[in-house]
């Protein structure tokens, strides 16, 4: 009997698994979205913290977001996305306060865009891992935010608007001034070498 | 698929072995605190709402007592009728 719960949980969306949650405070429900999310949580936060306990010590914060937050979670989005963005802007918000980072404005809707880079795309799936994990150490936060949820959470222009509270065309503005910026910190790079 | 997707793949793999577990367990400590805290609000919040209501009460009480006996004594007449 219990196996047949095990394996139900296993199965179950996050979604369900929240609403089993919320419903019974139970600590399995909570188990199975750490099980599923810690490692992806930890991820991204490594790739905006270098130490490896500073990006744990996120994991920890961020959850606790998650959990105080959860009843607040209307399922507009995907749960995943719901996480995401948690993660995304706790992480941003830690190193603005930690190094009184500026942030640029990026509403500069006006300005002409030219979406169609995709010989730019093409060429950003291509690098390899430890190219990447070079040019991100060098990237600003918000660049690397949004290349890490467009290549790496693969989500969409709606999607990470909603996450960054910002209209779609300065989202993609944003997309594409941070590919030109990883382009121009891979090209510093490598040149350097 | 792009290598975006690899990123630090090993350095997750090793803290869902080593980590993952200890900060769960923080979380949870964290989260029954919490809990322990909202037990206790819940549980005397109420009390001390009654002990304050009772309290406010003895106060008119008081007030009346003092009040009633002087109105007694204007309501009453000096001299019998």
């Amino acid at each position: 009997m219990p196996q047949q719960i095990e394996i139900r949980i296993n199965q179950a969306s996050d979604e369900e698994i929240v609403d089993l949650y919320l419903k019974t405070q139970k600590d399995k429900y909570f188990s199975e979205i750490y099980k599923r999310y810690s490692g992806k949580i930890f991820g991204k936060c490594l790739s905006f913290f270098k130490e490896e306990a500073e990006a744990s010590d996120a994991v920890h914060d961020v959850f606790m977001k998650i959990l105080v937050n959860l009843s607040k979670f209307g399922e507009k989005s995907k749960f995943s996305t719901w996480v995401y963005s948690i993660t995304y802007n706790y992480c941003i918000d830690a190193i603005r306060k930690s190094k009184k980072m500026t942030i640029q404005s990026i509403d500069n809707v006006g300005e002409e865009i030219d979406f169609e880079d995709e010989n730019e795309d093409n060429w950003l799936q291509e690098v390899d891992m430890a190219q990447i994990e070079k040019v991100m150490d060098v990237l600003h936060p918000h660049d690397k935010a949004v290349l890490l949820m467009k290549y790496m959470d693969d989500m969409s222009i709606k999607e990470i608007c909603g996450v960054m509270e910002k209209t779609e065309s300065a989202i993609k503005m944003k997309i594409k001034r941070a590919k030109q910026r990883f382009r121009e910190s891979f090209v510093k790079i490598n040149h350097i070498e | 698929m792009n290598n975006f997707k690899n990123l630090n793949q090993e350095k997750i793999s090793q803290f869902e072995k080593n980590q993952a577990p200890l900060v769960e367990r923080k979380i949870k400590s964290n989260l029954n605190f919490f809990q322990f805290l909202g037990n206790l609000i819940e549980l005397f919040l109420p009390k001390q709402a009654q002990i304050y209501g009772k309290m406010l009460e003895e106060d008119k009480k008081y007030t009346n007592v003092g009040g009633s006996s002087t109105d007694k004594l204007v309501q009453q007449s000096k001299y019998p009728s």
